[in-house]
């Protein structure tokens, strides 16, 4: 009986840090390229082209 | 920064709709009819034997119930959850009717008597005949009060027939981790939706050169892949507990998902095995065309393909009847979530995948005139 | 359609004076052979598992890999000596090229077969009891299916850094259904005379060769491009 209910829950905590982990993944990739981005475009900018 | 606010809201929304799933899932939706592990409980907890008892069909007579009339007497058969629909409708009439009766576990309080045959201690084989007799104190069943209750008594015997469906194998409930189903459907629905939307996408990136469908195309693979990855791990720990074995082979459905899962993991091995962006989205368009035959290979395996044969349980039952009510409900939403969610992602993952080619982009800008 | 043959009777013509494909691809389907009888020859002797059932499995395996060292070496020669460019610039349709492609790499491989088939059946005193040209029939019908979507991967894989392992990773799950799973319950059959049985197997593989086929031939133009 409980070996079920930890089958349950081991598999929707799969599902769910599946699928959060990887949108906070994405998260974080975008944020890194958002930031270098802009350091680049400000480099640019200090330097002039 | 619009853009980021609708993806900031759509996680939200997907966020509560999962978790909706999650409550009804764990507290709303009653148990179907199916279990080999309860009948298993009974019979342990009534003479402190284990006995893996692997599950039968059985034809049960009914002795009616007190204060139902003789005349009444029926034979109904514990059936798999796919009738728990006409047994909704029968008792909702106060009467015992005639047709396919199941049998819930919520329903019963208690069973005495036993069952014989082989197959006690043992796994069936095919062509088995196992016999049941005995007395089953239902609860909530019957004309009387839900609190009273009323005995069905219980004997017959049939011919089991192993490797048809697995929902008939098994009399009483399912286990609690057949809930498992309202995520491991949804997640498998979703990886072939994000195929097909690779698929599309594919099409048109060779039609038109348009990378904004190359994105799309392999931001879907990629998202296919983790729901596929879901679904292949949430489904062997159902199957442990309601079949006793995480994997089998013999299951159209498992095998051609794995195969399914393979090849877009091929699909995105390729292309990160190519530097040139142009070669490597037309190249990879070709593949994620012709991968998707894979796709109604691994839909309809537990339809038509009777390849090796299939206990795979059919979500969409091609008898009439079907899940419960509420059953019915949970899968809806269940699969909006899921749905909701994927675009979510994707769209997410296209928007990191949009910002990473301007990176590159202003990269190379930048190195050329340095 | 010409164009196609023509292209084939090139390659068919390099092979037969290098005939080192063929070569490769057979010793290494002989080696396959080989490695099934050493791994199995418990199972073998003991009775538990029937040649029949040997011959079936072992084969396909054999059919398979032979196919993905050859669909290797067809697109990879090319791309190596860079007679690919060549290929492209000739006023041909790609979709010729794919049909060439797949038509001598269907009959190297057709070749390695019936010499896969001999080769069990003598090794292993196996006469296929009696119904080897069946076993060769199916062995063709599966051949052609192999043959066109390996062509197919093959020339999508060849432009990959990984390619050699690039090739069986793609290959493999697109055929276990569509030709390994079909071909040995026909090819067991086929040996059980009972091929009748195995209508629905053998439609099915042809299917899929019809879904390749069109997909290769209509697609082969943007694998091949630039």
């Amino acid at each position: 009986m409980s070996s079920s209910w930890t089958a349950l829950y081991v598999a929707y905590s799969i599902v769910w840090v599946g699928v959060f982990v990887y949108l906070a993944y994405l998260h974080l990739r975008q944020r890194r390229v958002d930031r270098d981005i802009r350091t680049l475009r400000e480099e640019v900018l200090r330097h002039g082209k | 920064m619009r853009t980021e606010r609708v993806g900031k809201y759509l996680i939200a929304v997907s966020a509560i709709l999962v978790l909706l799933t999650t409550y009804l899932a764990i507290f709303y939706v009653p148990l179907p009819a199916t279990s080999v592990r309860s009948a298993n409980d009974i019979l342990s907890s009534l003479d402190g034997n284990s006995i893996t008892v692997v599950g039968f069909i059985v034809d049960l007579k009914v002795t009616p119930p007190p204060g139902l009339d003789a005349s009444e007497r029926i034979n109904f058969t514990l059936a798999d959850f796919s009738d728990y629909q006409r047994y909704r409708g029968a008792i909702s009439d106060g009467v015992l009717e005639e047709g396919w009766w199941t049998v819930r576990p919520l329903d019963v309080l208690a069973f005495t008597g036993g069952w014989t045959g082989p197959y006690l201690g043992g796994i069936l084989s095919n062509g088995t005949n196992v016999s049941v007799t005995g007395v089953v104190t239902a609860g909530a069943v019957g004309p009387n009060s839900a609190a009273t209750g009323f005995h069905i008594g219980v004997s017959g015997s049939r011919n089991v027939d192993i490797g048809t469906s697995a929902a008939e194998f098994s009399i009483m409930t399912a286990p609690v981790a057949q809930k498992i189903f309202y995520f491991h459907m949804p997640s498998a629905w979703i990886c072939y939706l994000a195929f097909f939307v690779t698929l599309l996408s594919s099409v048109f990136y060779l039609k038109t050169r348009n990378p904004k469908y190359d994105r799309w195309a392999f931001s879907a693979a990629e998202l296919g892949v983790l729901f596929a990855t879901l679904a292949i791990l949430t489904g062997p720990i159902w199957a442990k507990q309601e079949w006793g074995v995480y994997w089998r082979w013999q299951d159209t459905k498992l095998t051609t998902t794995f195969v399914l899962w393979l090849v877009y993991i091929g699909y995105l091995m390729l292309r990160a095995s190519m530097q040139e962006p142009g070669a490597r989205a037309r190249v990879a368009a070709v593949y994620g065309i012709v991968g998707f035959v894979t796709v109604p290979m691994s839909l309809l395996s537990s339809r038509i393909a009777p390849l090796l044969r299939s206990g795979h349980p059919q979500v969409i039952a091609t008898s009439s009847g079907g899940l419960s009510p509420e059953s019915g409900l949970t899968v809806g939403i269940a699969v909006v979530a899921f749905t909701v969610l994927f675009i979510t992602m994707l769209i997410k993952r296209v928007e990191v995948a949009e910002s990473e080619e301007e990176l590159e982009e202003l990269k190379r800008e930048v190195g050329g005139e340095a | 359609m010409r164009a196609a043959l023509i292209l084939a009777t090139k390659d068919l013509k390099i092979e037969l004076r290098s005939k080192e494909v063929v070569s490769s691809m057979f010793l290494f389907s002989l080696l396959i052979v080989i490695a099934f009888r050493f791994a199995f020859a418990e199972a073998v002797d003991s009775g538990a598992l029937s040649l029949e059932d040997l011959a079936a499995s072992s084969l396909w395996i054999c059919f398979s890999f032979a196919t993905i060292v050859g669909m290797h070496t067809s697109f990879a020669k090319e791309k190596d000596r860079e007679t690919l460019e060549g290929l492209m610039l000739c006023p041909v349709d790609r979709s010729a090229l794919f049909l060439g492609k797949a038509l001598s790499n269907l009959v190297l491989v057709f070749i390695v077969d019936l010499l896969s088939i001999l080769f069990f059946g003598l090794f292993f005193a196996f006469d296929y009891d009696g119904h080897a040209v069946e076993v060769v029939g199916v062995a063709l019908v599966g051949t052609v299916t192999l043959v066109l979507v390996g062509t197919l991967v093959a020339a999508i894989s060849v432009n990959a850094r990984a390619r050699e392992v690039l090739l069986p990773i793609l290959l493999i799950p697109l055929i276990a259904f569509s030709v390994i799973i079909p071909c040995v319950t026909a090819t067991r059959n086929a040996i059980a005379g009972e091929l009748t049985e195995s209508v629905r197997d053998i439609v099915s593989i042809a299917g899929f060769a019809l879904i390749f086929g069109a997909v290769g031939y209509l697609s082969f133009d943007y694998v091949l491009e630039g």
